[in-house]
């Protein structure tokens, strides 16, 4: 009963703390660019973290960090590798067999350039001597990406948003802070993002949550989806099993200026769907946007949160109370019994289960304390074996770091000697320019 | 016009004695192998001649972070300005074959510079692509990984890094 009335004199302390911590930051001491959206970009199979990463790059590129009404948006890579029993490793050996046919053998650099879907210097080449690089190296991976996914989407019960804790963090977070949330998925990522979608509709609005299913590799779509024709890997081999939804684009992609991989599977995110040439591009633009103008934010009761300097997040797996616990750099230790400092505040505490909570460091230049800042957290009551997961995000870099999931131990209440250290960060002031950069400061140094 | 007149007839003679020889041979041209056509494009310049040593890291003499053989294709093949971008990606990829896969915040570090680099790439060069058609990443991600050792450290540090969030940066993602 104690803890839950300081719950409700945190949270109205908060809410209060937050107006005016926002009237009081005046242009020139706001270091903080808060974003109203966040594209989440969920990649597809066969997708190393390179390629992934450079199509979250495109996707921001391509959408703007702008939208028509002003809005900032933010891009994020929620990544999946390729799993089951025709992973990466399994391409290598298909790739090996090919190679030594072909009197390539110990030339791995063809093993990317084959599957990546952009040129490279070696591709030209073979090109330039007229070699059929398709036959060389295409049609034996097509039959791999199909099985793979195959094998994936079979085996996708198995792959849990729970099992993903930094994907789930991540979302906690922006639910909490109120942003608007377009999720764009590929292929498989379509799996994944239907879990991190029921996920989200459980805690927000579903007026603010919107998805966009590229090749989906599922049946269900929580949004508008979009399929080619040519897609092997999706119309062709996939609907055997029968769990795909409609063609929605027909055309051909004959004479293509670059026969590689992606482009005759007919599956890849820029090569095909997100290709210029082609007017699923523009029907796929058309509903990104539309999302960016149509989603609605969160009213403010239905938010807790600010997106802070960094932001530290906490949740855990079950029902319980788990108390997240910051000392700043001047020794103040901020936790549920003592929510605000200057520097940062405790602004959501969770006292029944799951979480989240969440700190939020001040924007404000002149609160901004540098330092060490220590993150602990302590099983209050009733979460003794439960898993949970600490998340710190900054402005600048977004996730710097999610810890492994840590078993929690018996009760401590408010006993400060029993709390578990999980990291420690550090913000840093840069006297050339004045920003600030928050980075992890190992445990002992 | 003497000298146009010699240069012809030395070309006439070096033709006629040419085709002496080749009437003389009646076994067609020996067709180069694939492997064969390649090594000679490498022989001559047209193609990275890449370290295919044993070594995760390979020769990097200078301790730039980056194999040497990379470090020559780059600063041949851009400009200073371009270069610049490059290395930051050239050296992002080689850190990641030898990272600590069991460090999650250094997992998550790495991720982290991959999208720095990814976006300055894709600032200094239009679509990531550069003058000769060729796509950066792809190009050094390629020579990074052009062993079966280092194709399969990208690999596993592909696979580990599952389940991460990497954000894409909104401005000061280049180095320098």
């Amino acid at each position: 009963m104690y803890k839950k009335i300081l719950s409700v004199l945190v949270s109205v302390g908060i809410l209060f703390s937050s107006q005016a911590a926002q009237s009081s930051i005046t242009i020139d001491n706001n270091v903080c660019v808060k974003s109203d959206i966040v594209l989440a970009h969920f990649n597809g199979v066969n997708t190393t973290i390179m390629q992934a990463v450079e199509n979250t790059v495109k996707l921001k590129n391509r959408y703007g960090a702008t939208t028509a009404k002003n809005e900032r948006v933010n891009y994020h890579l929620l990544y999946n590798k390729t799993a089951g029993l025709f992973g990466w490793r399994d391409f290598i050996e298909v790739f090996e067999q090919r190679a030594k046919e072909q009197g390539l053998m110990g030339r791995y650099e063809y093993m990317i350039s084959s599957y990546t879907s952009s040129q490279t210097s070696f591709f030209q080449k073979l090109k330039n001597l007229d070699t059929d690089i398709i036959s060389l190296f295409g049609k034996p991976f097509i039959e791999q990406i199909s099985k793979g996914l195959f094998d994936n989407s079979q085996s996708f019960n198995d792959r849990k948003l729970s099992d993903y804790k930094a994907h789930q963090a991540s979302i906690d977070k922006w639910v909490l802070e109120g942003k608007k949330l377009v999720y764009l998925a590929h292929s498989q990522g379509n799996l994944f993002a239907n879990n991190a979608y029921d996920y989200t509709v459980a805690k927000t609005p579903k007026e603010g949550v919107g998805v966009i299913h590229i090749a989906p590799a599922s049946a269900k779509v929580n949004g508008k989806h979009f399929l080619a024709s040519v897609d092997i890997v999706i119309d062709k081999v996939l609907r055997l099993s029968g769990t795909v939804p409609p063609v929605t684009h027909n055309f051909s992609i004959a004479n293509t200026a670059s026969s590689l991989v992606s482009d005759i599977t007919g599956h890849g995110l820029f090569e095909v769907y997100l290709e210029k040439r082609f007017p699923v591009e523009r029907d796929i633009e058309i509903e990104v946007k539309r999302l960016f103008s149509t989603l609605e934010k969160p009213k403010v009761n239905e938010y807790k949160s600010e997106e802070g300097l960094f932001n530290i997040t906490l949740n855990w797996d079950g029902l319980g109370d788990v108390d997240l616990h910051i000392i700043e750099p001047t020794g103040n230790r901020i936790y549920f019994n003592n929510a605000m400092s200057d520097a940062g505040y405790l602004d959501f505490d969770n006292t029944y289960g799951f979480g989240p909570e969440h700190y939020y460091a001040s924007c404000d230049a002149n609160k901004v304390k540098t330092g060490t800042y220590s993150i602990g957290i302590a099983n209050f009551r009733g979460a003794e074996g439960r898993t949970a997961t600490v998340q710190v995000a900054s402005m600048k870099d977004g996730v710097i770091g999610t810890s492994p999931p840590i078993t929690l131990g018996a009760a401590t209440g408010d006993n400060l000697s029993t709390i578990t250290n999980i990291f420690n960060i550090q913000v840093l002031k840069k006297e050339t320019d004045g920003t600030f950069e928050v980075e992890f400061k190992r445990l002992g140094e | 016009m003497l000298k146009k007149v010699l240069i012809t007839t030395l070309c006439l003679s070096v033709l006629t004695a040419c085709g002496g020889s080749d009437s003389s041979d009646s076994s067609p041209p020996k067709e180069l192998s694939l492997e064969e056509k390649i090594l000679q494009l490498e022989d001559k310049g047209q193609l990275a001649k890449l370290d295919r040593s044993d070594s995760i890291l390979g020769t990097d003499q200078n301790n730039n972070g980056i194999r040497d053989d990379i470090d020559a294709y780059i600063q041949k093949t851009y400009t200073n300005e371009e270069a610049k971008a490059v290395n930051q990606l050239a050296k992002v990829l080689q850190d990641s074959l030898t990272v600590d896969l069991e460090d999650g915040i250094k997992l998550q570090d790495t991720g982290n510079e991959y999208m720095r680099s990814v976006s300055c790439i894709h600032e200094k060069f239009e679509d990531g692509v550069d003058a000769n058609g060729v796509s950066v990443t792809n190009e050094i991600l390629a020579m990074t990984t052009n062993t079966k050792q280092r194709l399969t450290a990208y690999i596993s540090f592909s696979d580990v890094v599952d389940g991460y969030v990497f954000k894409a940066p909104e401005e000061g993602y280049c180095n320098v």
